[in-house]
């Protein structure tokens, strides 16, 4: 769904998605902030294959900077995890 | 970030390289830099050799440059990286080749790539991410993008035989079949430079192997030896090959690959030899029973002996199940070689050589008779009968499809 969504509605859920993964209450939860990253990463790369196959539309609202910029952050947190699964799907 | 780089900007793709680079010289963690290799292979093979020509060579040099490394980890995704940009890149590689090759013949001969060598506290790494199976694939793609350049001499040329040879000369399992595979690669380039003979008994030696793949990767080179000649096959391999091909369909009837080099050396012979590959068929259908019989008498002499009160044994039904198994492994068999006989009428039927169907004309040319197909009919027929009454439904089809082909021929060709 979300390469068929507005320019508004694709960085306002990537700003959700990227509150969470710095939340302060992960710190506490070692295990629960691995799960948030992964789900995170795997919808992300889930997404863009989808937009990959989606057609013209889709793949325009991945050029948009902001929205690009959004994604690298996350992509970035995730990549620097020490877990080797985050790791791999990031890739 | 591979697929994102494929659709976001050149602005993206830059920045992201960047912070790449960034990471693998500050960042110290060794999965972060094998992460950073990864990412490399991911973005150069999802943006494509078009997109990514300027930054090709900033992640060759830094794939290069990390496939040193001494921790197992990073050199082992760096490379694994490396092979992947140059499947993507191809021709657009050329320019790196013979850096390349001398990096990858410096890591082979360095201890801390060795599966033994290096530290003892990476043996188990080493163990999970062996280094050499992935310089096998990095030279595996370099003859790729070499192609046919490979039949010129010079160093580059020299530098490869001896890689291949020295890959073809290991003894792990796993490292023999990225070899068979390089020189699969090679055979289709420079074909003239490799020594069929010396290959066709090393595929042998692994047709016999019990790891199935080396088997399979044994069975698909040979598949590309018979594509390209199947009468130096027929010459070097003869007709012990065709029978130890068959004793590999009986054991396992699940590799489709044997089938098909069976039937493409087939294909191509079968118009000037069918009196031989029908003997050879019917060895394998006689042999199938022959077999069967043996195997039944040790089981019979061992019941009539004293017998052991097995009462787990006789719950499973262990013999009856074994003997099951055993029959429908080889009424594959029967089927395939029936499938064969099928094949070598179809192919003298469509060589036009008419004096297979006509003694007068045989012996006009000089032809031997045994050497002709109607001098087989009777064989043909026979095994076609004895096929069509098995307790198979299979086997019983095909032997009267055998028995419709010699029929439809002998219709067209009266004499």
């Amino acid at each position: 769904m979300f390469p068929q969504q507005t320019q508004e509605g694709q960085v306002q859920s990537l700003a959700t998605l990227s509150s969470h993964t710095r939340s302060g209450k992960l710190e506490r939860n070692p295990g629960r902030k691995q799960a948030v990253l992964a789900n995170t990463i795997t919808a992300l790369r889930r997404s863009l294959v989808n937009a990959e196959t989606s057609g013209a539309k889709a793949r325009k609202g991945f050029g948009n900077q902001q929205v690009t910029d959004l994604i690298k952050s996350l992509l970035q947190v995730g990549f620097l995890d020490r877990d080797d699964s985050c790791e791999t799907t990031d890739v | 970030m591979g697929s994102l780089s494929a659709l976001a900007g050149s602005s993206y793709l830059s920045s992201q390289i960047q912070w790449l680079v960034d990471q693998v010289v500050n960042n110290r963690v060794p999965e972060s830099r094998a992460g950073c290799a990864l990412a490399f292979g991911a973005i150069y093979s999802n943006v494509g050799g078009l997109a990514g020509g300027p930054i090709l060579k900033t992640i060759v040099n830094i794939l290069m440059s990390l496939a040193t490394d001494q921790h197992p980890v990073v050199h082992f995704f760096a490379m694994a990286a490396l092979a992947q940009v140059i499947n993507a890149a191809n021709l657009s590689y050329s320019p790196y080749v013979p850096n390349t090759l001398g990096m990858i013949s410096n890591i082979y001969l360095l201890e801390t790539h060795d599966p033994d060598g290096g530290s003892l506290g990476s043996v188990n790494l080493r163990g999970d991410l062996p280094a050499y199976q992935v310089i096998c694939r990095i030279l595996h793609a370099l003859v790729g993008v070499l192609g046919p350049e490979l039949q010129e001499p010079g160093k580059v040329r020299s530098l490869v035989f001896l890689l291949v040879h020295e890959f073809g000369e290991e003894t792990d399992e796993g490292l023999a079949v990225e070899a068979i595979k390089c020189v699969q690669q090679f055979l289709m380039f420079a074909p003239a430079e490799a020594d069929i003979p010396k290959l066709l008994g090393t595929f042998r030696m692994h047709l016999a192997s019990t790891r199935r793949p080396l088997k399979v990767a044994a069975i698909t080179a040979l598949y590309q030896i018979v594509q390209r000649d199947a009468v130096l096959i027929s010459k070097l391999g003869g007709n012990q090959l065709v029978e130890d091909l068959f004793g590999l369909l009986d054991d396992d009837p699940s590799l489709d690959g044997v089938r098909n080099v069976i039937l493409s050396w087939l294909q191509q012979t079968a118009a000037t030899l069918p009196s031989g590959w029908i003997d050879l068929c019917q060895r394998i259908m006689t042999r199938t029973a022959a077999q069967k019989r043996a195997a039944q008498a040790p089981a019979r002499q061992a019941t009539s002996g004293p017998a052991f009160n097995d009462d787990e044994g006789e719950s499973l039904g262990a013999e009856t199940s074994g003997g099951s198994t055993a029959l429908s492994s080889r009424w594959r068999t029967q089927l395939f070689a029936l499938n064969c006989l099928h094949s070598i009428v179809g192919a003298v039927a469509d060589s036009g050589k008419t004096e297979h169907f006509n003694p007068v004309l045989a012996r006009r040319a000089g032809l031997n008779d045994r050497q002709m197909l109607y001098s087989r009919v009777a064989d043909l027929i026979r095994m076609a009968f004895s096929a069509s009454a098995a307790q198979v439904m299979e086997v019983r089809l095909q032997g009267l499809i055998v028995l419709r082909d010699v029929i439809e021929v002998s219709f067209s060709n009266p004499r």
